[in-house]
Parts: structure tokens; sequence; C-alpha cells
């Protein structure tokens, strides 16, 4: 994993570098520090990371423009910063944990864990921001009916019959939206609003019924579960 | 407005009694009229005695030359016309005459108030306003024959505009009262307003026309008092020259003192007011008080229509109801006993004491404005040093530290704790010294250095120790400097300089960073050093901020005050008001 911490303050990008050292292992990669906003950006560009760890106020500039540019882009969002009056906000854009300043090494611990799986990230979540030619794009995470993974990428099937390409992985996505989400598929990401019921298709397989009749094919390994919370 | 004028139309109007003839059972009384007067026979024991040519009308003699000392025979007749209520008791009463007279009813001697004598030295003066009661079985229908003889030793003149009336015994003493209590109540105005005013000039404002205005009110009163007294003295008034000139000095003084308080009131240029002190002997040409209430009046009409045509004074709408207020009730009957200069002054003076009321009323909330913006800048200051987000920032670089460096974690918790402990001692000066706010900047930028890794320093030299500045000026300037220019340096030096000469202070903070403030906008911080720089020096200061050869200065000029009483046009009896903010 490719980490990059943007922070203004020398020691605490330093303090931060070794925790996350420390946390992550053998899981890491790599790790690189930035201490202003336009060698964070300039850095991004270059190399691309997995994880990004963002401080809010950089030399007294605004962080959440950076936010949203990184909120759009395929790597996670931590945001480490002092300016709790804003987590909520910085959840509705779509990052994955905000940790307030101080911190704890635990704290950091648990911000890292969500990079795993589900939890509860999702219930502060508005939208999904997408990166289109004309710029950024927001799509209001009540307007999703699911999500296909497609490699690198993942296509967004909203409401109205859009798609709309995301740079974030399935799995990045799912740690994103949380318990909104269900992932019926390797390749499918339902938002739970949106189902109708289970059937089985032929061949032993089975499908999951949308509420506008559409059908996707369920994994064996998730059917057992599924069949467990809509018809147990 | 209408209704006074029709009052005072039918007030004028009401048809006057027949003379001296009292028809009125109940509760009349009649001024008695048609005097004749006697300088020749005044040596007659009775008047009686007199031949008929020795006798003039009152109104002729006052007109021709004629002695003001000495004594005379006065007489005239009264008819009743019907039989009087035995029970009720009447009395005739001569007001203004002095100063000793002795009064006769149909040839008897009623009462002698004071000793008649043609010689100065046995003469005695009497009092001013002494009933004679008539027996009532003397006051039958029919004419009666009324004679007074009086001398004069002790006054200016005998007859002063002498009233003689008849009437019930009990309406004429309460007169008397009447007459007290309505001169006492305009005394007891002119001596409440000397006492607020004296009051505010020595324990409150040491302004001059507080101390005038205290004064004026005092010698009005005075004024008021002395020419009254001698109305209700019961004793041999051997003074009343004394009084007399004392009395005269008194109306003229008011009359000049009312007429320059109305100016004074009215903001008028200082340099009115010499020769002003010029006309002030002009009011002896004047004969009588109320000759001189009606220059007053006059002048005083005048200044306030220049003042309100040219809206040069607030107060020209105040003394101009009030000045009208007086005049429309010159004429209504309860003015009766009081003179014109004291019944125009009485109003003046309620007007000058609504204006003070005002002027005080107004400095309260100036001042209660003064000590919130005080308030919520104590406040802002406090919030902008001590707000979370420092904190926050501050203890996570103590953490990090202590993790990396215990001692350096150490050090920068003591930095703090130094920089909370200086914001508590100052928080509540509008002034501390630039040694003290040099300490904190210094402390701050060590803050800074440690929790950015980085070095900044603050040098400044030559400064003077007793040099001030409101709290958090130049430490919130070193604040911006250190956000905005130095995103990408690690060492930083400021450098703070100080110039004192006869125009003022000069300032300047120059730092070393790339850039400054990043974009036009005015941050809290530059409205936090222009709000403390307006509250201690008012609009005499500039702030520039601009980039210079190194990096980035800001310069703040803060002007010496002038010399007080240089702001023209400033009549020493306004506000010092400081600049819109």
């Amino acid at each position: 994993m490719h980490v990059l911490i943007v922070e203004d303050e020398w020691p605490i990008a330093e303090d931060l570098q070794d925790l996350i050292r420390e946390l992550l292992g053998d899981k890491l990669s790599s790790i690189r520090i930035e201490t202003t906003l336009d060698d964070g950006l300039d850095s991004l560009a270059e190399r691309p990371v997995d994880l990004l760890f963002l401080d809010l106020n950089l030399h007294g500039r605004n962080g959440f423009d950076i936010l949203k540019q990184a909120v759009a882009c395929r790597f996670h969002t931590i945001i480490v910063s002092a300016n709790t009056d804003r987590a909520l906000e910085a959840f509705e854009y779509g990052v994955l944990d905000f940790v307030a300043k101080p911190y704890r090494a635990e704290r950091l611990r648990q911000a890292l864990a969500r990079l795993d799986g589900a939890s509860d990230a999702g219930r502060h979540l508005k939208f999904l921001t997408v990166r289109e030619r004309a710029g950024l794009r927001m799509i209001p995470i009540d307007t999703l009916r699911f999500i296909q993974g497609a490699g690198v990428y993942s296509e967004l099937h909203l409401k109205n019959g859009e798609r709309v390409d995301c740079e974030k992985t399935l799995n990045r996505l799912a740690a994103l939206l949380g318990d909104r989400a269900l992932r019926i598929h390797k390749s499918y990401l339902v938002m739970r609003g949106e189902v109708r019921g289970l059937q089985t298709a032929s061949g032993g397989k089975h499908d999951l019924i949308l509420s506008d009749g559409c059908r996707l094919p369920v994994s064996r390994a998730r059917y057992k579960d599924l069949k467990a919370e809509f018809e147990g | 407005m209408v209704f006074c004028l029709v009052f005072t139309v039918w007030l004028f109007q009401q048809p006057a009694p027949m003379p001296n003839q009292f028809t009125e059972v109940v509760d009349g009384q009649v001024m008695l009229t048609g005097w004749e007067i006697s300088e020749a026979g005044a040596d007659a024991a009775h008047p009686d005695a007199l031949p008929a040519d020795a006798w003039l009308p009152i109104e002729a003699y006052l007109d021709q030359p004629h002695p003001t000392r000495g004594h005379w025979w006065l007489r005239t007749e009264l008819t009743l016309a019907e039989v009087l209520p035995a029970p009720k008791f009447y009395a005739l009463c001569p007001e203004g005459l002095a100063s000793a007279t002795e009064v006769y009813w149909n040839g008897r001697l009623m009462l002698a108030n004071g000793v008649v004598s043609a010689d100065p030295t046995q003469s005695r003066p009497g009092r001013y306003y002494e009933p004679v009661p008539i027996p009532a079985a003397l006051v039958r229908p029919g004419t009666h024959r009324i004679a007074i003889r009086v001398a004069n030793h002790h006054n200016q003149h005998f007859w002063n505009g002498a009233q003689i009336i008849f009437g019930p015994y009990d309406d004429l003493l309460k007169g008397i009262a009447v007459w007290q209590i309505k001169v006492y109540l305009v005394v007891g105005v002119f001596l409440m307003t000397a006492l607020l005013h004296l009051g505010l000039f020595f324990f409150a404002a040491k302004k001059p026309a507080y101390l005038f205005i205290g004064a004026l009110s005092f010698s009005l009163g005075g004024r008021l008092l002395l020419e009254n007294l001698w109305v209700f003295d019961t004793l041999d008034t051997r003074f009343y020259d004394v009084q007399q000139n004392w009395r005269r000095h008194a109306t003229v003084l008011t009359a000049w003192a009312v007429t320059a308080a109305v100016g004074l009131q009215l903001a008028l240029p200082k340099r009115a007011f010499p020769p002003w002190l010029v006309l002030l002997p002009l009011g002896y040409a004047f004969p009588t008080p109320d000759a001189l209430a009606a220059l007053v009046a006059v002048l005083a009409l005048l200044l306030v229509l220049w003042a309100g045509a040219r809206q040069r004074a607030p107060a020209a709408p105040v003394l101009g109801f009030f000045w009208i207020a007086a005049a429309l009730s010159y004429v209504l009957p309860i003015r009766t006993g009081i003179d014109a200069l004291s019944w125009l002054s009485c109003w003046l003076v309620f007007a000058f004491n609504t204006l003070t009321l005002n002027r005080l009323a107004k400095q309260e909330r100036e001042k209660q404005a003064a000590l919130l913006r005080s308030a919520r800048l104590e406040n802002q200051m406090l919030k902008g040093s001590i707000k979370p987000h420092f904190l926050m920032n501050s203890l996570t670089s103590v953490l990090a530290w202590m993790r990396r460096d215990p001692d350096t974690a150490g050090e920068l918790v003591q930095a703090l704790a130094d920089e909370f402990r200086q914001l508590a001692q100052i928080a509540e000066h509008r002034l501390i010294s630039l040694q003290e706010e040099l300490a904190l900047c210094r402390n701050h930028l060590r803050i800074m250095s440690l929790r950015k890794g980085a070095d900044y320093r603050l040098e400044a030299a030559n400064l003077p120790e007793d040099a001030t500045i409101p709290p958090l000026v130049l430490h919130t300037l070193v604040e911006n400097g250190l956000t905005h220019g130095y995103e990408k340096q690690r060492t930083g030096v400021f450098r703070l300089s100080y110039d004192r000469d006869a125009r003022g202070v000069h300032l300047c903070l120059q730092n070393d960073g790339q850039s400054g403030p990043a974009d036009g906008g005015e941050g809290t911080g530059l409205k936090y050093v222009r709000a403390r720089l307006n509250e201690s020096y008012g609009s005499r200061w500039r702030l520039t901020s601009r980039p210079d050869a190194s990096g980035w200065q800001v310069c703040i000029d803060i002007d010496e005050p002038g010399p007080p009483g240089q702001r023209s046009g400033t009549a020493p009896w306004q506000e010092e008001t400081g600049e819109p903010a």
C-alpha cells in the first residue's frame, strides 16, 4: 500500500508516518510526506497512492478544495485535522474517516481498519464525487441503484438509467458506503433500498431482483447471508 | 397654539370693573384707582386738612419731575354698594408703596406700617405687603374716603407701580402665600439646576460650560430671592439701598449671563464671547428688569433663529421650543408675581437642563457602547489565541514530540503555558507595553518553531521602555505573516522597527516570507488590529501592508494627539466625538 501524508507541521507528519508504519507493517509499500498543498497535488500526479492522510488547514488555506479533488480519485482519504466542526461535511463528501487532532495510535488503527470492510462510515455519506471531463460531479447517494465493478474502476448505475464511471474500485466504494450497500457479487454492489427480493434462476444460480424488476447475479458465497437477511 | 391665542385674547377682553365700585359680596377684590397725591401738603397731620388745590392726579405727578424721596399724602374714594356680611373681615392692602405708610379710613388712622416721618433719621421702613384690616363696623354702604401717608427714605422710589387693593382679609393673606409659593418654586428650579451643573462640574466632567450654567442658575435663584426677600421681611430693613443696588447688579449680570448661556448652548464660535463680555455694562442702560428681559428675549430668539437656520446646533430646536413656551406662558395669570427676567430665565433653564440630561444620556450610551466594544475585542482576542484550532494543533504537536523527543515536548508545553499566562495578564488592558507585546510575539514564534520543526525569530532593537501598543496587535501581524509567508520556508526572521518623533510613532514589522496574504480579502486578524487601533487612537493611525525587497512589511503610523482645542469650529461646549468607524 502506498501512503501519502499531507501535513504542514513537520513533526506531526513524521509522527504520523512512524505510527502508520507501525500499524500497517508489511502491508505498507511506501510512505511519503508533503508539507504544502501544491507539493501534495504534484506528488499525487506523479505517483499514485492508495491512501491519503490530509490535514484540512494547510498554512491557513482551506483544505476542502483538495478534499473534493481527493475524494474523486481512486485512493481513500483519511482526514487528520483539528477542524472537527467540519468532520460531518468531510464525511458527506466521502472520506473514509476523520481523525481529530490530537489523535492517538489506537484511533489511527481504527481508521486503517475501515480500509478492509463495512463500517458505519457510510452513514453520513451524501455524495460520490467523480471526475468528468467538465470537472468534478457530485452524485447524490440516494440516486444510486447499484454499482458494477469493472477492474480498476467501477460503473455507477443511477435510478434515471444513467451510467457514470467512477475511479474507485468496487472494494473501496464498499468501504465508503458501509452498511448502505450490499455486496451481492464480486462485481456488484447494490443499494440496500433498491432490493425487492431473491429468485432462483436456472442451473442452481440465484438472482437478486431490484425494485425496477432488473435482475443481478448473486454469488454463491453471498447467497446464504442474503437469503437469511431477506427471507429468514 | 390656537387655543393659547384665543385664551390670550379672551384674557385681555375681560371688561374692566367700574373704578372703585365694590359690589361683589362674596370673594371679589377691587384695585383702587383715581389716586391723587399731595407733595406740598405732606407735612399736614391729617388729609382732611389739605386744601383742594394741593392735590394732583398721581399719573400727572409721576409724569412731571418729582422727588423720589420724602413724604406724601395720597387719597381716593371707595364706594361700597351694599351691606357686606358682618362676619367677614375686609382689608386695604397697599402693595409696592415704599417704604413706610399710614392708612386712613374716613380720616381715621387704621394702621401705621413702619414709621412715617419727614426726617430720614426718624422714618423707619415698613413691610412691602401689609394688609390693613378695617373694622366691620366701618365697612358700610356708601362712599368712603381713603388716604395714605407715605414716606420714602430707604427705597429708590416710593411708587413702585403700587397697587392698593380692597377685599376680604383672608383672600389678601392667601395672595401672599400663593405668591410665595410661585417665587420659591421658580427659585427651586434655579437652585436644583445649579446643584446639578455644579455637581457635574466638580464631580464628573470639568467642563467650563457646566460651571457657567451652575453659577448662572445659582445667581438667578439668588436674585429672585433678593428681589422678593424684603417682601416678607418683618425686620426693620435698613439695607434697602444695598439690597436695591445688588438687585440691580444681579439683574444686569443675569440678563447678560442668560444670553451668553444661550450662545454657549448653541455652540457659538469661541471668538464671539469676548465681545459679549463688552456688552455686559450695556445692561445698565436699561432702566427696568422688564426692559432687560425683553432684550434678553429678543437676543435669545435671534440666536436660536440664527443657529437653527445654519443648522449648527442640535440645541436650537430644544431652545426654540422652550422659548415659545416661555413667550406663550408669559401672558398667563400664573406668572403674576414673578418678574419677566426670572420667568424667561426659568424656561431657558428648563431648556439647559433638558440639553444637559440629553448630553449625559448620550455620553452614557456611548460609554456603554465603548465598554461593549472593548469587551467584544477582549473576547475576540482570547478566542483568537485560544481558539480550539490553535490549542488542538499545539496539543497534537506535544503528543508527537512526546513520542519522538520528550524534552522538546516539555519545552513546547512550557511555551504554551507562557503564552496563556501572558494572555491572561494582558486580557483586560487596552494598552500594554511594547516589551510585553514583544515577549508575547517571541513566545508565539517559539511555539510555532517547535510545532513546524522550523526556526522563526523576531529581531528588535532600541525599543523605548515606555512605548505602548494595544494588546496582540503585533502578535496578530506576526501570526498572519507566519501563516501566509512561510509555506515553504523552515526559517524565518521578523524585524520590528520603532521610531518616535514630533509627529508621532512609526512602527514597522517586516518579514522575509515569500508572499503576503494570499488574496486581497481582509482576514479576521487585520479586522481585529484595526478595531484595536480605533479603540485606542481614534482616527489618528494608518496601517499599510505591502511587499518589500525581502518579503512583506506592515507599518503602523500613530499621530501625536493635537493640543486640545485645536479642532476648528468646535465650541467649548461641544462633545469631542471620535471619527465614525
